[in-house]
């Protein structure tokens, strides 16, 4: 059965004057509709453009290879007048909205009832019911629709930046670091305001953020990115709990969770190697505490592991899941 | 990304920066299309009493002849030899371009390193004195000053270096305090260098081609003033620039005697100079702030 | 007081002491360089003593400098129309006379190009700048490169030989003709004023256009990396509104102000190109008073001038706060 996102060997390179960068390098996934799936990885490791390729936007210069087909459609060879149909209607996007992903010279109501006149023949006055409709979903009052972006808190500006993600009701949400930015508070709020819209919406998410204690809350599948590619992916609660790959063991280790109150938290070491030109061995076997002269020699290949997940080891930690 | 780390390692090693700076200048085709102009213009300068055929301020031939094999842009309305006051033209429109280009660098620079270094109310005090000197409408008020003075190439010189700093301060400031906000200034501040060593060493060396390239910049500003001062008769009227030149056809109806190229040969070496001193600043220019550059990367 | 109101007023003041300023220098500068400006006349008219004599009481110039500025003050701030003296050349015309003559010309000139050139400009570098590297940014550059290479009033000469002189579809100067006995504000009177101008303007748009674009163009490269444009191509807007409500509206507000900033250089540039073409606004009004050294024409032309700039800078420092929400809703 194919899923809702099918990556195939993607590849997204973007040329500097220093060589070119692999931004994401070969990166096999899919994404099974109806599911919650994401993506972890430290900053730089490619997450996002991911999350932006998946809707067709790749920053020029960059240039993509491989598959990405997102609800059945190739999205690399999409038309623009297709491509931009698609965009938000399929796939809509949550934003760091804490950043300014917002128009700052719009005011809010403008703002979502603008994306549903671009995708729709409604009128004004229509678009504008709407929007204050969807601000109730997030739990907004209509007085918000009058207000500029700089007048909002960052977790008001994040809950009107879900309720634009679900204006169209879109087939996959992609939502992109969507508590990061915020405070301690308003990030849990988010959180289960965030939850609460996907349970409703039955759509499909992919949650990209270096957040592991979130992605456990909150995913049924997860991949664990480095350097773009992808270490380990399968089912999350599976990974989390039983990490099978040292650099997801690494990251587990260096994730500050209430529960770990007391324990030493260590960080990896060493530092990512430089994303351009990279070497053809494990990207991890530098920093890798379990590496052997084959990790350095050759990158390894995909093992299936008895739970289904996928690890890309010569040493897996996890040996019971091993197939 | 990686543009701009290796634009901060360009920085973080000024010696090797400078040099980065003037290859990346001699590599940059438009770059040196200019220094090849501006070396010709210059040679013509210096060369002028060589190249020109007569004095431009004899009387040679009966006025208003036509471009001819012995005067090649013809005379002027008392005889003289145009081509001759072009030749001439160069030098001084070269030399108060230049001298005026260093007046306004100096003066630009130090009060904008001082209000960016400094900052509080001597930042606030100089800020608003540039406001108010980038609002008054200068051209008119370098005519003003000019018709005060009387012509000459004193006032000219002075009302365009008066007039001309103002915007490169302003500049200047905000690259100092953008500079004074990286990691290596803050941190030479913090383990305690003297603070003329981080103005001298660390601050002034990193603007180099930003200084530069509005020196470059700030020549033709000076030639275009100088001309336009020159176009309404408040240059010397005993010596010539291409201004002057423009006005004499002006005012002698050139257009009315045969003097297409007297009126327009002028503006079409002011042109030439200023094509090539943009140019020039541009390669600096985009090696500063290459967000700039038309050049898809 | 609202924080919009505290912004306006804060500018207000700003336009103010500039004004001061200006007035200071318009006061000080002859009496820095020249110690008294009847030195200059008596020098340059040869009058006899008794003429001098008389100049200096009109001038003031018996009394101490501050008294002299506090009457300058007096004459030109708290009278209406502002008392600037009378003129030598066209005495007993008043200076105030003579500018409210060519003012309007002047005005109309300027505020009818920069008008076209702004949206031109403007229109040109939002599709530049969202297009960056395309056709028109190159050509752009190299256009504006040009025209800024070039000494404004050249370009005037330039249109004037071609299209007057040798094509004869442009009058050579002026504002009207010498032959056109319509009545003012007529249909034909206005279609000769129009005619008139139209060398003038190309010449002020053909100048300044390029400003204002290579101005917009440099705004909107930094626009487009803003975290909100990557957003609105992902959320599939219309090409339209990617370009009207992101490009334009964000990209507008530093190009006012810029616009404001430039406005100086614009009339400056204005005032060589009317001499240019003889038209008879303040720009030939100047041209003819350096002529004849008629000072208090001289002074009162650059008084106007200084109040016209400060002005249009006020209003679109008004304009800016104006458009932008993150001043006017605080």
């Amino acid at each position: 059965m194919s899923g809702i996102v099918e990556l195939a060997d993607l590849k997204i390179i973007f040329p500097t004057s220093r060589g070119d960068v692999n931004a994401v390098d070969g990166v096999t996934l899919s994404v099974e509709e109806g599911s919650v799936f994401g993506i972890a990885g430290e900053s730089g490791c490619g997450k996002t453009t991911i999350g932006l390729a998946l809707m067709g936007i790749i920053r020029k210069p960059g240039r993509s290879e491989g598959g990405i087909r997102v609800n059945g459609k190739d999205v690399s060879s999409m038309k623009d007048e297709e491509q931009r149909l698609f965009r938000w209607k399929e796939v809509s996007m949550v934003f760091q909205g804490a950043m300014n992903s917002l128009n700052p010279v719009k005011n809010i109501g403008y703002q979502i009832a603008e994306v549903i006149r671009d995708h729709s023949q409604v009128t004004r006055q229509k678009s504008m019911e709407m929007a204050t409709e969807l601000l109730k979903k997030v739990r907004l009052p209509a007085t918000i629709l009058d207000r500029f972006p700089h007048q909002l808190s960052g977790g008001q500006k994040q809950r009107v930046v879900i309720a634009m993600a679900i204006a169209l009701n879109p087939k996959l949400i992609i939502a992109d670091e969507p508590t990061t930015a915020l405070d301690v508070v308003s990030q849990e709020y988010v959180l289960q305001m965030l939850k609460a819209v996907v349970e409703a919406s039955n759509s499909t998410v992919v949650l990209i953020s270096h957040d592991l204690s979130l992605l456990a809350e909150m995913c049924d599948y997860i991949a664990i990115m480095y350097l773009g590619k992808i270490m380990e992916t399968g089912r999350a609660e599976d990974i989390l709990a039983n990490p099978s790959h040292p650099y997801t063991l690494a990251l587990l280790d260096s994730n500050i969770t209430i529960d770990k109150r007391g324990k030493k938290v260590e960080s990896i070491p060493g530092y990512p190697p430089s994303p351009i030109n990279l070497p053809r061995n494990c990207r991890f076997s530098d920093r890798c505490a379990f590496a052997t002269s084959e990790c350095y020699e050759s990158e390894p290949p995909p093992t299936t592991m008895k739970d289904g997940r996928t690890v890309y080891c010569y040493h897996p930690r996890y040996e019971d899941g091993e197939g | 990304m990686t543009e701009s780390r290796s634009r901060f390692a360009r920085l973080f090693h000024t010696e090797a920066g400078t040099d980065t700076v003037l290859l990346r200048l001699l590599h940059s085709k438009s770059g040196l299309v200019g220094i090849f102009i501006l070396a010709a213009l210059s040679a013509v300068a210096l060369l002028s009493s060589f190249i020109a055929p007569y004095s431009p301020y004899a009387i040679v031939a009966s006025p208003y002849l036509p471009p001819s094999q012995s005067h090649l842009l013809g005379t002027d309305g008392l005889g003289r030899d145009i081509f001759s006051q072009m030749i001439y033209g160069t030098r001084l429109s070269l030399e108060i371009g230049f001298v005026s280009a260093v007046g306004i660098t100096v003066i630009g620079t130090v009060v904008g390193v001082v209000s960016g270094f400094a900052g509080s109310y001597v930042d606030e005090a100089l800020m608003r004195f540039v406001d108010v000197m980038l609002v008054i409408p200068s051209i008119a008020f370098m005519i003003f000053v000019a018709t005060i003075m009387g012509p000459g190439v004193v006032s000219v010189l002075t009302v365009i270096i008066v007039f001309g700093w103002p915007p490169l301060s302003r500049m200047i400031r905000s690259q100092t305090l953008s500079i004074k906000r990286r990691g290596f200034v803050e941190s030479a501040v913090v383990s305690g260098s003297p603070r003329y060593y981080t103005l001298f060493r660390v601050i002034l060396p990193n603007m180099t081609s930003l200084i530069v390239a509005n020196a470059m910049l700030a020549v033709i500003y000076a030639i275009i003033a100088d001309a336009s001062l020159a176009f309404i008769g408040l240059a010397s009227t005993n010596s010539y620039s291409w201004g002057s030149v423009l006005y004499n056809a002006q005012i002698e109806g050139a257009i009315y005697h045969n003097g297409m190229l007297w009126i327009t040969l002028p503006g079409v070496a002011i042109a030439i100079t200023g094509i090539a001193m943009t140019l020039i600043a541009r390669a600096f220019g985009d090696i500063t702030d290459p967000r700039f550059s038309t050049e898809g990367r | 007081m609202s924080a919009y109101g505290r912004f306006l007023l804060r500018r207000a003041v700003y336009a103010v002491i500039t004004f001061f300023i200006a007035l200071v220098m318009i006061f000080i500068i002859p009496r820095l360089v020249a110690v008294n400006p009847v030195d200059i006349i008596a020098a340059s008219q040869q009058l006899p003593p008794s003429a001098i004599r008389q100049l200096t009481v009109e001038f003031g110039l018996n009394k101490p400098v501050y008294v002299q500025f506090l009457l300058y003050l007096k004459n030109v701030i708290l009278t209406f129309p502002p008392n600037l003296g009378f003129s030598y050349e066209y005495y007993p015309i008043s200076v105030w006379k003579l500018i409210s003559i060519s003012l309007p010309w002047t005005l109309f000139l300027v505020g009818t190009s920069v008008a076209i050139s702004a949206f031109l400009g403007t229109m040109m570098g939002l599709y530049a700048g969202m297009n960056r590297g395309g056709i028109l940014d190159r050509m752009m550059s190299y256009a504006a490169m040009t025209t800024q290479s070039l000494p404004y009033f050249w370009i005037a000469i330039v249109l004037q030989i071609l299209l007057a002189v040798v094509l004869r579809v442009f009058p050579i100067g002026g504002a009207i003709s010498i032959t056109d006995v319509s009545p003012p504000y007529s249909l034909p009177w206005i279609q000769d004023v129009v005619y008139h101008a139209l060398l003038p303007m190309i010449t002020i748009v053909i100048a300044t256009t390029p400003v204002y674009s290579i101005i917009m163009r440099n705004t909107l490269v930094d626009i487009v990396r803003e975290d909100y444009m990557v957003a609105a191509e992902a959320k599939g807007l219309k090409k339209s509104t990617l370009y009207n409500t992101y490009g334009l509206r964000n990209g507008i507000l530093p190009v006012v102000s810029l616009i404001a900033v430039h406005f100086g250089y614009v009339v400056g540039g204005a005032l060589l190109v009317e001499i240019v073409f003889s038209y008879p606004g303040v720009g030939t009004l100047l041209f003819n008073a350096i002529l004849s050294h008629d000072y208090p024409l001289i002074q009162g032309i650059f008084f106007i001038l200084a109040i016209t700039v400060i002005g249009a800078n006020f209003i679109a420092d008004v304009i800016y706060s104006y458009i932008d929400p993150r001043i006017r809703y605080t």
